[in-house]
């Protein structure tokens, strides 16, 4: 099959199915025009690293020319002025960007419902919410509308919907990715990382868009990111709440391996993390969100969004008033410290961390459940951004039906021994 | 939406964090990275549809210039 026939396959594709998944808020128009271009590169053997691979955007990352509205009526008629440095890479690689994915809105949630332009549903079960909030993005992998999607993570946000969508997803290391053109959460969390279907597609993204990049100061230079043997590997288990189901899968999974040896361990505050984690992100969200003052960009977003995404605004305007008593957000910085060094400790006893990405199963769309318990998703998935380490979200099996995933974490900026692991568990 | 009600929910939910947070004996640590500084003397092209694709975003708009009347967003 030719690369045009296979675009105008996954668009027909997204037309039929989108409608009940609702994962594209924007499909690009000029999708099939685009790979006609690609495929004359191909048969001259000058093509890209990406060539032949379809992409779909988490709606907060910039495409010139497409509408990056963050699921959020704030930014319903935005058009990107520019591209995203992650975008200038993919395209460089002629990866095709097929269109922009739902999400929660503003990154505000876990479960993708958030969305100012309905819930995204979840493929595998679609009474079931896909995660969030790179929702869209996990969807749309799962519902096969393109082969690789690009996602932000500030707290699981790309782990969370590939756990539950049966997906690869990435959080790479703090500073490995590029966050130039991502319209951002919380600017000391977020990392922009691939959801795949397999882990050689994700490998295959994230080699494409990590480095250093003068528009981020925060970014290193970085070696490629391989997979190796792993001869004999130690693997921590830490003590930490989830359904002792999701437990028992992921122990299970880890026994079909023989060259490893599993130690129990101890990260004494990591049960503070969600405690950690919402200050942060409430002062940072408050302050990024201060250009959306209906100026340049349409609708002041105090007036035009939900409520998940007020409720943060409104906190961390309160914390950035009473802050001086450096309670909140100063003390919210010492205490990620902490666990970051917990982390750094933990790393010299063992090679990699496993556990659940998710501590319980999904819930249905729709399903009442309390602030709290929503925060509570992401218990798992937090620690890694405070501790700017990378980890993923693998598919580790079913329980009744539902799609469970194994997070593997790993020391900052050694993505390729989890990738080594991930490979050999897939 | 109840902005009182979710104002009032937002605080309850930090004070609650923050009291978790107080048993956590901490020192503060400040970290200077003093390298990866961009230099600003080579300043790149701007892209030429990059103005007409903010301008088109923008509600207000009289001339070459976006039109935000002093004030007027803060109510």
């Amino acid at each position: 099959m030719s690369f045009p026939e296979k675009v105008k396959q996954q668009l027909e594709l997204i037309k039929k199915e989108n409608k009940e998944i609702n994962a594209v808020l924007h499909v690009n128009a000029d999708a099939l025009k685009e790979a006609k271009e690609i495929e004359k590169k191909i048969k001259a053997g000058k093509a890209g690293k990406l060539a032949g691979k379809t992409i779909i955007v988490k709606s907060n990352i910039n495409v010139k020319g497409l509408v990056a509205c963050c699921a959020s009526k704030t930014l319903e008629n935005y058009t990107s002025p520019y591209d995203a440095t992650v975008i200038s890479k993919i395209k460089k690689e002629d990866g095709l960007i097929l269109g922009m994915a739902n999400m929660d809105e503003f990154a505000c949630g876990s479960s993708g419902e958030t969305s100012a332009f309905g819930a995204t549903r979840n493929p595998v079960k679609p009474e079931l919410i896909p995660g969030g909030s790179s929702s869209g993005s996990a969807a749309s992998v799962a519902a096969g509308f393109c082969d690789i999607a690009l996602g932000s993570d500030t707290g699981g946000s790309i782990r969370n919907p590939a756990s539950h969508c049966g997906v690869v997803g990435i959080k790479p290391s703090y500073g490995l990715v590029s966050r130039y053109g991502l319209i951002d959460l919380s600017m000391s969390l977020d990392q922009i990382g691939p959801i795949a279907k397999n882990i050689d597609d994700s490998l295959l993204m994230l080699n494409v868009i990590r480095g250093k990049d003068e528009n981020d100061p925060t970014t290193y230079e970085s070696d490629a990111i391989k997979i190796e043997k792993l001869k004999k590997i130690t693997v921590g288990l830490p003590k930490i709440d989830a359904d002792p189901k999701i437990w028992t899968l992921i122990r299970k999974k880890l026994q079909t391996l023989k060259n490893i040896e599993i130690k129990e361990i101890e990260l004494p505050h990591v049960n503070l993390a969600v405690q950690t984690y919402y200050p942060l992100v409430y002062v940072e969200f408050f302050s990024g969100t201060r250009k959306f003052d209906g100026r340049k960009y349409g609708k002041k977003i105090e007036e035009s969004c939900g409520e998940e995404v007020l409720r943060r605004i409104l906190g961390g305007k309160e914390i950035s008033q009473a802050e001086y008593h450096g309670k909140y957000y100063r003390k919210a910085l010492m205490a990620k410290q902490v666990i970051k060094k917990e982390f750094e400790k933990a790393f010299k006893e063992v090679d990699l961390i496993v556990l659940p990405t998710v501590p319980r199963l999904p819930h249905k769309i729709g399903e009442q459940i309390s602030v709290q318990e929503m925060y509570n998703y992401d218990t798992t998935t937090i620690p890694a951004n405070l501790a700017e380490i990378p980890a993923m979200s693998i598919p580790a099996g079913l329980i009744n039906k539902i799609p469970v995933g194994l997070q593997i974490m790993a020391p900052a900026m050694q993505e390729s021994r989890m990738f080594s692991l991930a490979k050999m568990l897939e | 939406m109840d902005e009182g009600k979710i104002k009032q929910q937002a605080k309850d939910i930090i004070d609650n964090f923050a009291s978790a947070l107080e048993k956590i004996e901490t020192t503060e640590q400040l970290v200077e990275r003093k390298d990866d500084r961009r230099m600003e003397n080579t300043p790149k092209q701007t892209d030429p549809d990059f103005k007409k694709i903010m301008f088109e975003n923008a509600p207000n708009k009289k001339g070459d210039c976006i039109l935000a009347e002093k004030g007027k967003w803060t109510k």
